[in-house]
């Protein structure tokens, strides 16, 4: 055994899902399946199709399939769940169509307000709509099999499937009186992980608020937005929380990128006053932000490598400009901006998501530290688990290298004299990848 | 004469014009709407509408592209006060009204002065005026205070303010003129050799007395002709009757009133097919029993569905085009149509729901 492979088989095992999307690998001959399932499309053998079809959308864990897809076949039918967070889909397929619907809130339960909202949510939606029966109300997707190929199940089940659990956070987080139902499926967080969590927010919420009493008193408007975005991005990241605090995170990043009116420091001070509200919440309240899905379809769309290349470069731009007017300050901030905000907006492929993840662990150690995730860096003694690391970049490459051939990194240019340093040269070599595909 | 009189007494003259590719003004003379070439867009037939005309078929007999100006035959109820060409002559500084349908707003008056009488572009003058025109007043009246014809309007300077151009009554006057003369009705005027072509004389759309290739015959010939979903859809209107010209608002939207109803079908650049009835707007009471009415129906609805967009009901078909087949798209435009007219009285009679207010049909 070399040292490289003693390092591998001794470090703690993490299970932890960190971010957004489903956290799993797809299948691995998902193109497989995939063209499959359009040629019995095309043979019109249907249950076939809709059957290599789900193959094609399992998602698994070091090979092992995480059961998001559940299908029975019987006498050509087939009945078949899938899961999305909080929603529950289940559908049947017959040789003609194909029905699916996630049940939502139990009719006799929903407001006034609720119902005005489903229905605007109808006009916005392309496949699916809401419509209440007996008991629930729930959202459904009806498609014929006629022309069909599994580009066009696909984008169908997602919409239906994106939106539903979308709608049921949303109302969990809005209609707090209103009860969900049919969420069975998901499982309670691990109370001794959520107790660490709930300490490394208000651990990092102080940390940021003795970070901004050192910013020039000033001119720093731009620094400020670093620190308070960089935490939202960081809590939606490595804390992962649902509901209300997902709902309302989301709510002031957007409102504070899309606000083109309100000033700078207008928008730190709603960034500031939602920081405040995180910090007072007790830990009951902080716990019922949380819980444990299986995830089908990832909620952002593939963005291009290019667009995370040309954010990198403009960002090493600024901490060039802090550098030289001697902000030093706010530098560990914004190399930790730059991964954090990179994986809230940007869809990437599995090599970028687990670089940018090694990234994560080294410029937020002690959490993953205490989390029990084996750390990369000692913040103590400011060192590096160098080998480690080499080895995680390098089975990275590895395992990708028959999709991606072109695909090599210089590790040599690794810069690891410091922790600023250090980041500094991974962009460099984050920028300088090959996706070229075979 | 003030802008509202004379628009109040001219109102039946003024045409809107309307073809797959935009829409236009258009007024009568004598028997004869006339217009701009560019609003009629070298097609054989174009969609007339008028304050006291519906929306009809009208034919397209005279296209000269070297004055931009077309005239239309028209066969319809004349208008009680005729629009006439003036006998005086344009000066500077003149107070002037031109009538027309900017931006599909029917019926707009917008007045202004004569800024220059008489400004060379190429070699036909124009008179520049600075009353607001825009797209849409393309081939509408430009009159004096007396409510004569002074011109056509016929361009703008885009995005400078109020620099607009109308082609002066004395070529329209021409134009009528020898038109008149011969009998033909489907002539194009050469741009070249400034001759008036009988249309069937042209051979591979060249001018028989000068040899240069004629744009407009060659657009005449072709004809509009839609491809793809948009060939589907108005394959599958024509099936249910539906006039697909009339029904046509541009190349990828058309509308169907039926009853108190009006859908409009629209196939959206992202491939996505959306037809949809406003329906009534949300009353002030029993809100709550509308939202459970409407839920519910969806339970039952194939093919459609119920939504709220502001404060108003919509009832709706969406498709991808990839997925869009003749049969079933059929069942759902016909059903959409026919749903549309029921429900929308359903929800005013029986549940209080308020009707649309809608301007008058273009």
């Amino acid at each position: 055994m070399s040292w490289l492979k003693f390092f591998q088989t001794t470090q703690k095992n993490c299970k932890i899902n960190f971010g957004r999307g489903i956290n799993a690998d797809i299948a691995s001959n998902e193109e497989e399946l995939f063209y499959k399932s359009y040629e019995a499309f095309e043979k019109n053998d249907i249950v076939n199709a809709y059957e290599y079809f789900f193959y094609s959308i399992v998602n698994y864990n070091k090979q092992i399939s995480n059961k998001n897809v559940v299908l029975k076949i019987m006498d050509g039918i087939i009945n078949f769940e899938l899961f999305q967070g909080s929603a529950k889909i289940q559908g049947t397929i017959t040789q003609k169509s194909l029905y699916a619907e996630v049940i939502i809130v139990r009719k006799e339960n929903a407001t006034v307000s609720l119902k005005r909202y489903i229905l605007e949510r109808n006009y916005q939606l392309t496949y699916a709509n809401y419509y209440s029966d007996d008991k629930y109300i729930k959202l459904k997707l009806y498609q014929d099999n006629i022309s069909l190929t599994p580009q066009k199940i696909f984008f169908p089940l997602r919409e239906l499937a994106l939106n539903a659990d979308f709608d049921k956070e949303h109302i969990k987080s809005e209609f707090t009186e209103i009860p969900l139902e049919d969420i069975t499926h998901l499982s309670n967080s691990n109370p001794i992980l959520l107790k660490t969590k709930y300490e490394y927010i208000n651990l990092w919420i102080q940390e940021l608020e003795a970070k901004v009493l050192t910013l020039p008193s000033n001119d720093n408007s731009g620094m400020q937005s670093f620190l308070y975005l960089n935490i939202l991005f960081k809590i939606d990241y490595l804390l992962t929380p649902k509901y209300k605090m997902f709902q309302q995170l989301s709510k002031k990043i957007q409102e504070y990128f899309g606000n083109e009116h309100a000033t700078t420091e207008a928008k730190n001070e709603e960034l500031k006053r939602y920081v405040l509200k995180l910090k007072q919440l007790s830990f009951k309240e902080f716990s019922d932000n949380f819980y444990i899905a299986k995830y089908t379809f990832n909620p952002i769309e593939k963005s291009s490598y290019d667009n995370i290349v040309t954010f990198i470069n403009e960002s090493q731009t600024k901490i060039r400009w802090y550098k030289n007017n001697r902000y030093a300050q706010v530098i560990p901030t914004i190399y930790n901006y730059i991964a954090f905000y990179s994986l809230y907006n940007y869809g990437m492929n599995s090599v970028l998501k687990e670089l940018f993840y090694i990234l994560v662990n080294i410029q937020n150690s002690s959490f993953f530290t205490d989390i029990g995730c084996t750390p990369l860096y000692n913040e103590k003694t400011q060192s590096f688990s160098k080998r480690l690391i080499i080895s995680k970049i390098k089975s990275i490459i590895e395992e990708n290298h028959k999709k991606y051939t072109k695909l090599t990194i210089h590790i040599e240019e690794l810069n690891f004299s410091s922790l600023d340093e250090f980041c500094n040269s991974y962009y460099t070599m984050l920028k300088n990848l090959n996706f070229e595909e075979k | 004469m003030n802008t509202q009189i004379i628009l109040e007494q001219y109102i039946e003259n003024i045409m809107q014009i309307m073809t797959p590719y935009g829409s236009g003004t258009g007024f009568l003379i004598d028997d004869i709407v006339v217009t701009n070439s560019h609003v009629v867009s070298g097609l054989k037939e174009v969609v007339l509408s008028a304050k006291k005309l519906k929306r009809t078929i009208a034919k397209v007999i005279y296209d000269d592209p070297y004055l931009d100006l077309a005239f239309i035959e028209y066969n319809f109820e004349k208008p009680m006060t005729l629009l006439q060409l003036t006998n005086t002559t344009v000066d500077d500084g003149d107070t002037i009204v031109a009538i027309g349908h900017p931006y599909g707003l029917n019926y707009t008056a917008t007045e202004g002065i004569v800024s220059r009488a008489s400004r060379l572009q190429d070699d036909l003058e124009y008179i520049q005026i600075d009353a607001a025109i825009n797209p849409g007043n393309s081939g509408g009246p430009l009159l004096n205070v007396k409510a004569e014809l002074v011109g056509v309007n016929t361009f703008i300077i885009q995005n400078a303010n109020n620099l607009g151009f109308a082609l002066p009554s004395f070529y329209l006057q021409d134009a009528l003129n020898t038109f008149k003369a011969q009998k033909n009705t489907s002539i194009i005027r050469c741009p070249s050799c400034k001759n008036l072509i009988e249309e069937e004389t042209i051979q591979h759309d060249y001018c028989p007395k000068c040899g240069v290739k004629l744009e407009i015959a060659r657009l005449r010939r072709k004809g509009y002709n839609p491809t793809g979903p948009t060939k589907l859809l108005e394959d599958i209107l024509t099936s249910l009757s539906i006039n697909v010209t009339l029904a046509r608002r541009s190349q990828a939207s058309w509308r169907v009133n039926e009853g108190t109803a009006r859908i409009d079908i629209n196939y959206y650049d992202n491939g996505i097919i959306i037809g949809d009835s406003k329906l009534c707007a949300i009353p002030s009471n029993n809100i709550d029993t509308i939202y459970d009415y409407l839920l519910q129906e969806n339970e039952n609805l194939s093919y459609l569905q119920f939504s709220i967009n502001e404060n108003s009901i919509y009832l709706s078909y969406l498709i991808v085009d990839s997925s869009l087949t003749f049969n079933e798209g059929k069942v759902a435009i016909q059903r959409l149509i026919e749903y549309a007219n029921k429900y929308d009285d359903i929800l005013i009679h029986q549940y209080g729901a308020i009707t649309q207010k809608r301007d008058e049909e273009d």
